[in-house]
């Protein structure tokens, strides 16, 4: 149905067809086609221009680098789109996947502290044998005595009054899971006293220890190590691997 | 992921609207089998649009890999894979016309600059179907230049009427009228031409009767 309307409009469908309207004669013109079939079909003309318009340009080949191109950005393209080749389940699928991976980042997390505290604790450890050590050395009436066993040797540092001395070792072997080192000193009489337990240090080839003593270690006249079942022994039981005279 | 990667190669006269639908489940041979069915085409549009052939490349790069990723928005009953294609290109010729501000060269602005392209193509689309597009292009080159002129500058470059006042130093109602005038010719150049194996002598003449009928009221 033609309208006066239309003598208005029509003369603007072949500009909306291409775009080319200013936005208020774009809105009028639009508003006008909603209601009007006369223009609706008019405009189907203008439109068949334009979509005409794209192809007529003289066809044109672009450089067959490309197609080369084209192809090396195909996975690409279609993995940061997530979109035709991804079922739907993927988004929750990846979402089960990061919470995973966060837990395992959180566990790996946990496990780095655990394996930072026990290492501080070694090292804390280390630092209290290295410190007792140097203090013993500071002592003027400071004894070192070298201790001899198969393929294992040490040294042992001690101070006559003191109940405490550093045993230094190398080349003891790592010890089974349920067994250690333990040390003893040997009284004039024979008996024998507990003065600690200890681990092979992994990490080196020495390891040291701090020996805690009933008694000054004067009073002592030998020390031995012998391996023992974990936690020690009363008396020794097992091979005796270092041994001195003092 | 049902990347089709052991599927058959496309027959080379499989119907595009197979083909897309193939390119929607990730077959890369569809996929270029499309593009060498129609990149002269896309990219003709782009360097048409940009003047350039390093930006065209990149537009037509853009625009076939939209086809890859939204292979599955393309709705056949709104039109030929190819006018989608060409859309696809416009918009994205159009946006990087926008975002770079390039200004149009106004002078140079003329259909036939690149038409000393690379020769030898094999011609898309059917015989009939071509004879049309090659109608239009004639009636657009036989236009008068002014109203070819703002024409591609309103389809090429995104100009609307104000813009091309402003640009060509023209009074706004010339620009509508040139528009309309030539829309109009062009109109009646495409619905006139029915498909038709003598294409390009009868279509010169074509246009040239329309031409001479327009003139009158």
């Amino acid at each position: 149905m033609r309208s006066e309307d239309c003598d208005r409009i029509e003369p603007m469908l072949g500009a909306y067809a291409l775009e080319a309207l200013d936005l208020d004669e774009q809105t009028a013109v639009r508003a006008h086609l909603a209601s009007c079939e006369s223009c609706q079909a008019a405009l189907e003309g203008y439109r068949a221009v334009a979509d005409a318009l794209l192809m007529a340009p003289t066809p044109l080949l672009p450089s067959p680098r490309l197609r080369s191109r084209l192809i090396s950005r195909l996975d690409r393209a279609r993995r940061s789109r997530g979109g035709l080749a991804t079922p739907g389940y993927l988004p929750r699928l990846a979402l089960a996947v990061g919470m995973a991976a966060l837990l395992l980042v959180n566990l790996s997390l946990l496990w780095q502290v655990r394996s930072l505290r026990v290492e501080q604790a070694r090292v804390a450890q280390d630092l209290q044998v290295d410190q007792t050590a140097l203090s013993l050395a500071s002592y003027p009436s400071t004894q070192v005595v070298l201790l001899e066993g198969e393929s294992v040797g040490g040294t042992f540092l001690y101070e006559p009054e003191r109940r405490f001395a550093v045993l230094h070792m190398w080349g003891l072997d790592p010890l089974e899971s349920g067994q250690e080192y333990q040390a003893w000193l040997v009284r004039p009489d024979g008996s024998r006293v507990s003065g600690g337990v200890f681990a092979a240090d992994p990490n080196s080839l020495f390891t040291s220890a701090v020996l805690n003593t009933p008694g000054p270690v004067g009073e002592f006249s030998g020390l031995g190590v012998t391996v023992e079942p974990a936690g020690g022994s009363l008396t020794p039981t097992g091979p005796r691997v270092l041994s001195a005279d003092l | 992921m049902s990347r089709a990667s052991g599927s058959e190669p496309p027959s080379s006269d499989m119907a595009d609207s197979d083909l897309v639908q193939r390119v929607a489940q990730g077959d890369r041979n569809a996929f270029l089998a499309l593009y060498d069915r129609h990149v002269a085409r896309v990219y003709a549009l782009a360097a048409r649009m940009l003047g350039d052939r390093a930006s065209a490349e990149e537009v037509t790069q853009d625009s076939f890999l939209k086809v890859w990723t939204r292979a599955r928005a393309f709705t056949p009953s709104r039109g030929t894979l190819l006018s989608w294609l060409l859309t696809i290109t416009r918009n994205n010729a159009l946006d990087r016309i926008r975002l770079e501000s390039r200004r149009p060269a106004v002078s140079e602005a003329s259909l036939l600059d690149l038409e000393d392209g690379r020769p030898g193509l094999q011609a898309p689309g059917s015989g009939s179907e071509e004879a049309r597009w090659r109608t239009l292009r004639f009636a657009l080159a036989e236009l008068p230049d002014g109203q070819r002129q703002v024409i591609e500058l309103a389809y090429y470059h995104g100009l609307t009427h104000s813009q091309m006042s402003e640009i060509l130093g023209l009074p706004l109602g010339t620009v509508k009228t040139r528009i309309r005038l030539g829309m109009e010719r062009l109109r009646e150049a495409w619905m006139g031409e029915e498909p038709s194996d003598d294409r390009s002598e009868r279509a010169r003449t074509d246009v040239n009767q329309k031409r001479s009928k327009a003139g009158l009221p």
